[in-house]
Parts: structure tokens; sequence; C-alpha cells
């Protein structure tokens, strides 16, 4: 008979996640590569998942890129006319297959002629249904959601068009007044008249360093279908970066949300909500700005929570090879200590490039572990250091009591990963992974079975914002953070999720945005409650 | 023009001079023509005044100088040894391949003119061409020897032909199992391409046959605190701090791992003697921002804005525009 540390052992090489092969998802990103090497074209695309119809079923959303003619020469046509370039909404089936429903949802094409990159999810006027918004170069889209499995392109009336090359977004209640606002991170002040070619004996994608850095939008919600940009009174525009990634929580206890992006070589930005409409960035005091020996890191993916279960969200942000993943572990007293070496993460990632990344509970034994898609920026960086490569398979590291130790995917090779969404796709009661893959198609992936115990949060807010986004929500002791934003480029699940391990019950706490805070004693395992705040 | 310039030139100059046949004469004639480097009429002008005057120790460097402008450099090298010009001489003996005598007497030259850009040059070159000469013989004589080996793996490193060094360093470990350095160029090898355990494992083994080299306890401790091994990797660079208490690598991660350990006064201290040691290296910097974080965790607010200035201004971040 097994020792019981021998069977611990075992469990912990246990896969967490397997490649899975859905029907019906044939989505190929494209985003023709050319040999004036623009650099939007490696930075691309990024994938939702949400229940667009309220079916109960996860339903994924897939940003396509666009056709680069050669070198491009104006005027500027994406062809996302053409049903190859358009972005794609899937549609679980109840057999979990899925149906691309792209036409009929009306969302065929773009609007505007943009060359897609992000995707943020929310439901920002309340209706129940779950609103897209897409951003790319040189606009962004807001499709509201008609709640029948129709979009509606509504970008000019909501005032959220945006301006020059977007990343990522998110939508969240920054003000705290019910209604989701939205914040635009914007990467470089570049164009095709500013397009650089770098490399002397062979080109490859211009640094960062080679364009301006530019400043981020925040939108305040008005409550009419209407949107006021607010990134001067605000503050956020008084610091341009080159930013990549967004994601939302209260770092310093507060009750206001806090906004954290990452920049690409540039210093990150940690916007502390001062709870009167503005914002500082606070960054460089918190210890979150640069990498522990002071550099500026090629930040790109993020998430902002508690990996640690000490109640307290933390932040990790991916970077490119040589750099390591940047770990901030929350001090709670508005500090952070630099954790990538002590946690093992700095081990895992020395050598590798990450993007889309989250931390969640794969095999529900109450500690949540690491995904990140993974890839070199260059598509040759080999040339530039033989010990690089530019596909990798995604890394996942299982948490132990907040220690890393990476596990195999078994069926995944080298690829050129980007955006990652999370949730649970199958109501299995585990999480699922769909990495997109910047020119090709993505890859889906699902918790392999185990026996511990899990509990499914949907929070219908009613003072707050109906997605309760901004809601902090402990369980059994483990603590999440209500949004969809966060990753690269991509939106998971609203949904909150929890691994309980042997537990069959669960006790349940929310502070809500709006100052309501609710407790569910002996919450039945192994279900998704839906909660109302009272 | 220039030759009237020249004319008019000397003809004040010499002027001042008695006598058209004498060595000091012919001197001063010379030293004009130097200074417009018109070398090939000063040397004319140098073999008269020493033909006048044998001991004239200016004529024979000058000389010295001119011939070895004009590329006469054997010719050029009793002249500049008779005249004592150590500069001149080493430069000479280098550039007529005299490589060892070169190498002292640029060093003798250079304890005197520490940062003169021609010496620093001249003595690159000169160890260059030894080191090739002493590998070429190397490789010649005792192709087959581990340090052969050796050689060929850091020639193939340098070139980031990895997977040769490695084989290279592999066979000379072969045949001679405690060759000293070779574990360690792995272990950098392995540790560059992110392999850490890899990197361990060689650091280790170098670590054994080295017990007293504190770069190698500082690199073992480096990569097992990059692993997270903090309370391990602490003991080696503490042992690395003992053997090489100047070491300022060591220190800073010493202070990291001091500072993982909750050990914070310490990790001050690591952090304060590196930047007294090495205070305007790029690892002073990063020191910096260490201590203002350390100092802010203390809530020791004035002196983590201290800090954080300092960082900014070796840094020269500025905060975001």
């Amino acid at each position: 008979m097994a020792s019981p540390t021998a069977t611990l052992a075992a469990d912990r090489r246990a896969a967490l996640l397997e490649v899975a092969h859905p029907s019906g998802l044939n989505f190929i990103h494209r985003n023709s590569s050319t040999s004036q090497r623009y650099l939007i074209e490696t930075m691309g695309a990024g994938v939702a998942l949400l229940d667009y119809n309220n079916d109960g079923l996860l339903d994924i959303f897939f940003v396509n890129s666009g056709h680069l003619d050669d070198p491009v020469k104006p005027p500027v046509d994406f062809w996302r006319r053409d049903p190859a370039y358009w972005n794609r909404l899937y549609r679980q089936n109840r057999d979990s297959t899925f149906t691309d429903v792209t036409k009929e949802a009306g969302l065929s094409g773009a609007a505007v002629n943009t060359y897609g990159m992000g995707v943020a999810t929310g439901d920002y006027d309340n209706d129940g249904f779950t609103d897209i918004y897409v951003t790319g170069f040189p606009g962004n889209i807001l499709y509201h959601n008609n709640g029948d499995g129709t979009f509606a392109d509504v970008t000019t009336r909501s005032g959220v068009a945006g301006g020059g090359w977007s990343a990522s977004a998110g939508f969240f209640d920054y003000d705290k007044d019910g209604m989701l606002d939205l914040f635009v991170t914007r990467y470089l002040a570049w164009d095709f008249d500013r397009h650089q070619i770098c490399g002397k004996d062979f080109s490859f994608y211009c640094q960062p360093d080679t364009y301006p850095p530019i400043s981020s939008l925040l939108y305040h919600n008005n409550g009419d279908g209407t949107f006021t940009d607010v990134s001067q009174k605000s503050g956020i525009a008084e610091a341009k970066g080159k930013s990549l990634g967004v994601t939302f929580n209260d770092y310093d206890g507060d009750g206001w949300p806090d906004i954290f992006v990452s920049n690409d070589r540039v210093e990150n930005f940690l916007w502390h909500n001062n709870g009167d409409g503005t914002f500082s960035n606070t960054a460089m005091e918190a210890g979150v700005a640069l990498s522990e020996d002071g550099k500026a890191n090629s930040g790109m993916g993020v998430d902002f929570s508690d990996f640690d279960n000490d109640g307290r969200p933390d932040i990790v942000v991916t970077n490119l090879s040589s750099e390591i993943y940047s770990l901030y572990r929350n001090d709670g007293n508005g500090l952070f200590t630099y954790d990538s070496l002590p946690t093992g993460l700095g081990a895992l990632t020395a050598n590798h490039s990450g993007w889309g990344v989250r931390w969640e509970d794969f095999d529900n034994d109450g500690w949540k572990d690491f995904f990140a898609a993974q890839s070199h920026v260059q598509d040759n960086v080999n040339r530039l250091d033989p010990r690089k490569r530019y596909k990798e398979p995604p890394l996942l590291a299982r948490n132990v009591r907040g220690k890393l130790e990476q596990v195999a995917i078994p069926g995944i090779g080298p690829v050129a990963g980007r955006g990652a969404a999370f949730g649970d796709l199958h109501r299995d009661g585990l999480v699922d992974v769909v990495m997109s893959i910047l020119g090709g198609s993505p890859v889906l992936f699902q918790s392999a079975r185990n026996g511990n115990h899990w509990l499914g949060i949907d929070l219908i807010g009613t003072h707050s914002n109906r997605d309760g986004f901004g809601a902090k929500v402990e369980v059994n002791g483990q603590w999440g953070h209500a949004s969809s934003a966060g990753s690269y480029l991509s939106a998971s699940d609203k949904r909150l999720h929890f691994g309980l391990a042997e537990a069959r019950e669960a006790r349940v706490e929310i502070h809500w945005p709006s100052g309501a805070h609710q407790v569910l004693e002996h919450v039945k395992a192994d279900q998704v409650v839906k909660v109302r705040e009272p | 023009m220039m030759a009237v310039f020249i004319c008019a030139l000397l003809a004040g100059q010499v002027a001042r001079v008695s006598g058209t046949n004498t060595a000091e004469y012919h001197l001063k004639v010379a030293e004009a023509y130097v200074q417009k480097h018109n070398y090939d009429q000063a040397i004319p002008e140098l073999r008269l005044a020493l033909k006048l005057k044998s001991d004239s120790k200016k004529a024979e460097g000058m000389l010295g100088e001119a011939l070895l402008a004009q590329g006469y450099i054997g010719e050029a090298i009793p002249h500049l040894e008779r005249a004592q010009r150590l500069d001149l001489l080493g430069i000479a003996l280098a550039e007529d391949h005299h490589t060892a005598q070169a190498i002292q007497t640029l060093l003798a030259a250079l304890a005197k003119e520490p940062n003169n850009p021609d010496l620093l040059f001249y003595l690159g070159k000169a160890c260059g061409f030894l080191s090739k000469s002493s590998f070429g013989r190397l490789v010649d004589v005792a192709p087959n020897s581990a340090r052969a080996h050796q050689l060929m793996g850091e020639s193939y490193n340098a070139q980031q032909k990895f997977d040769l060094a490695e084989r290279e360093y592999r066979k000379a470990l072969e045949l001679q199992p405690d060759l000293h350095g070779v574990h360690l160029e792995l272990g950098r090898m392995k540790q560059w391409a992110g392999d850490l355990e890899a990197a361990e494992v060689e650091f280790r083994v170098e670590a054994k046959l080295s017990p007293g080299d504190g770069e190698v306890a500082w690199r073992l401790g480096s990569v097992l605190l990059s692993e997270g091994h903090t309370q391990e990797a602490l003991k080696q660079l503490q042992r690395s701090d003992e053997l090489r208490p100047e070491m300022i690598e060591t220190l800073y991660d010493l202070g990291k791992a001091l500072e993982q350990e909750n050990q914070l006064p310490a990790a001050e201290k690591a952090w304060l003697q590196l930047i007294k040691l090495g205070p305007h290296t790029p690892l002073a910097v990063s020191a910096h921002l260490e201590l203002s974080h350390l100092y802010r965790r203390e809530g020791r607010a004035a002196e983590a804005d201290s800090q954080l200035q300092q960082f900014r201004e070796m840094s020269k971040t500025k905060p975001a525009d």
C-alpha cells in the first residue's frame, strides 16, 4: 500500500489540464505577418468566455485581427468585411459542441475598420445581458447585447471609440454608482506613418522604446447608455505608459477598486482609487512598478488575486524571457514584496515569455494554481539569441501552499500563445481555459476530474452593478474579487469559482460594492449558487 | 602655404639658438617638425643631434617616437629603451610582437598613467595576442588534452554555439574530472539558458572542487536564491561573503536572501556595504531601490524617499510622464 506521502506526490504529478477538441470550434486568428514587421502583427489577439444568452452555458468570443498589405498603403483596409477576418462568437450547445453564431448575432465584420486586439465583457446597462467591448487599432467597438441573441454596435452613441492603439480593457465600477465604467489600456503612440523597420542583417519587430508612450483611457458610465471620457479629470491621463494589461482589485482594503496596469519597458502603474473620482499612481512606493533589481520589464499579462489565501490581493505580471515573471505579494499595509523567487515562479519562468495569465484553482484543492500562455514576441528570436524559442507550451503550475510546482499539460506542444480566458465550460465544477494563438487556431484546455468539491458564485447586484464587479467574496477562508478583467487582451467568466477540497459545504461572505454585507451559511458544495444582493 | 608657415616658424625658433651646427639647434628644428607630425623631416635632424651629442636622452626619445610613427619599429625600440620612454617602448614592443616584454613595459607605464587610452589599448592588444598564441600552441602541442577541450568550449561559448561548447567542456571533464572552472562555465551557460536546476548541479560540483572560491559560492548561492531555496542560498552567500568580503555581487544577493528571511537589519547592512564598496555600479542602483522598499516596510518613510530619490537619480528613470 502506498504511503500517504507517496500518494500526495502522485497526486501532484497528475495532470491538471488536458487538451480538448470540441466540435464546431473552427476559429483561426489572422494577423497577416508582413516583411515590414508591423508591431501590431505580433501582439494579438484576445478571447472571452461569457454566457451571452443566459442559458447557463459559457460561450466563446474570439477577436480577429485583420489583413495587412505588404507594405500597407493608404487608405488602410484590414478586410474586416471578409468572413476570414471576422471576430467570432461561438454559442455552446447542451452537448458541449459549439455553433458559430457570429452572423446571426450581428457581430460579422467590424463596424469600423479596425485591426482587432482585445475584448472586455460586462453588463454596462444592467439589463442582465453581458455586453462586449472590442479593442484594436485605430479604435474600439462597443456591442450592446440586445437580450435576444443579437448585438448592436453602439460605439458612436456610447462615446467609447477611443483612438490610437488600444490593448486590454476592463469594466469596473470605480465610483460605486452601480454602473460599470470602462478602462482601456493603450500601448504605443504608433500608426503606419510612424512605423520603422528595425534590424540590420535581418529585421525584427521594433522594441517599444522605438515609439512614444501614450496614456490610457477611463470612461465614466453616465447611466443612460453613454460614457464620458474622464481620463484627464481622474488623473489617469497624467501618466503615459506602454500599457498592455489591466486588472482591478482593492489592494489596500479601503473599499474602493484600484487599477493595476502592466507596461512594456516602462514602470507599471498602480492607480490607487482616492474615492473622489480621482486616482494616484502609487506603484513605485508600493513596490510594484519595477522588477526587484529596479528594471522596467516587458509587462504584458496581469492578474490581481489572492494566490496565498491571506485575504490580500497579490499581483502577477508576465514578462519576456530573461526577465522572469513578476509576483508581488501584498503585505497588507499598502506595500508589496517581490516574491517571484521564494514562490518558485522565478525558476519556472527564467527563460520564458508570458502573455495571458491567471490564478485559478484547477484541481479544487483550495489553492489557486497558475496558468500562463507563452511565446516570445519575436518570431525569429532564436536568431537574436539561440537560447530562446519563439513558440512555447503554456506554463501550468500547481500551487502547493504558496509554492509553485510545474505540471505538464499532455497533448500541447510549442505554440504562439497570447490571450487566455478562464471559466467552467463544461459545468462540471472544474475551470477550463481557452488560449488564443497568434495566427492560428485556439486551444481549449479542460481540467482533469478529481474528487474535490467546489462552489461557483454568480452575483446579481441590485444596488451595486448587476454583475457585482468589485464585490469581495470569502469562501471557507479563500478570497475572490468579482471581475471579468485581467489576463491579456481577454475576458474571463464573471462568475467566481472556489475549490473546496474535501468540504461539502461552505460559508460564503460577500462585501458588495454598495457596502452591503451578506453571509450565507451551510451552502451546499458542487453547485453554482446565484446570490442576489440584499 | 604650409612650407611658408614652417619656414617662418623655424626662423623664429632657430633665431633663439646660437649656432646652426649644434645638437641643440638640430633638436629644436626636429622638435618643430615633430610638433607638426613631419616625422620624415624630423628624423635626419635628430640623427644629426645624436651624432653631435650621443647621450641626449631627449633626442633618443624623439627619434624613437618619430621612427615609431613612421613604422620603423625595430629601429625605434633601442632609441626608446635608451630614452626610457616606457609608454612608447611598450607600444613599439607590442607592435613588434615582443608580447611578454610589451605587457611588462605597458603595465609599468600604466602605473604612471592609468587612464592613458593608447596604453590601455595596446595592453589589451598585447594580452589578446599572447592569449591567442598560447592557446594556438596549446592546441598544436596537446590537441586532445583536457585544457584544449576546455579552450574549445570557451571559444564556442563566446560564439554562442552552446551545444558545441557543452560537448567540448564535457570532453575536458572526461579527461580530467577535477579540472577547475569547467563546471563553473557549464553552470553559467545553464543559468543563462534558464535551466536553473542544471546550473545548480554544475555549481555544486565546482564548489566541491574549489571550496575556497568566493565567486563559485556566490554563483551557487545566486542560483539557489533564484530557485526559491532561500535558506540554503543564504548559507552559500554568507560563505562567499566571508571568502571575498569586497564582492558586491554577493552583497546584493545576500541582502535579498536576508530580506526574504525577514532579517531586515542584516539585509540593510549588506546593501549599505555594497553601496559603500561600489557606489557608482549598477548594483548600487538596485541596492538603493531595495533599501527604499525595506525602509518603507519598516515605516522609515523619509529614508525610503531618500533612497528612492537616489535610485531615480542614478538610474535616470523618471516617474511616469
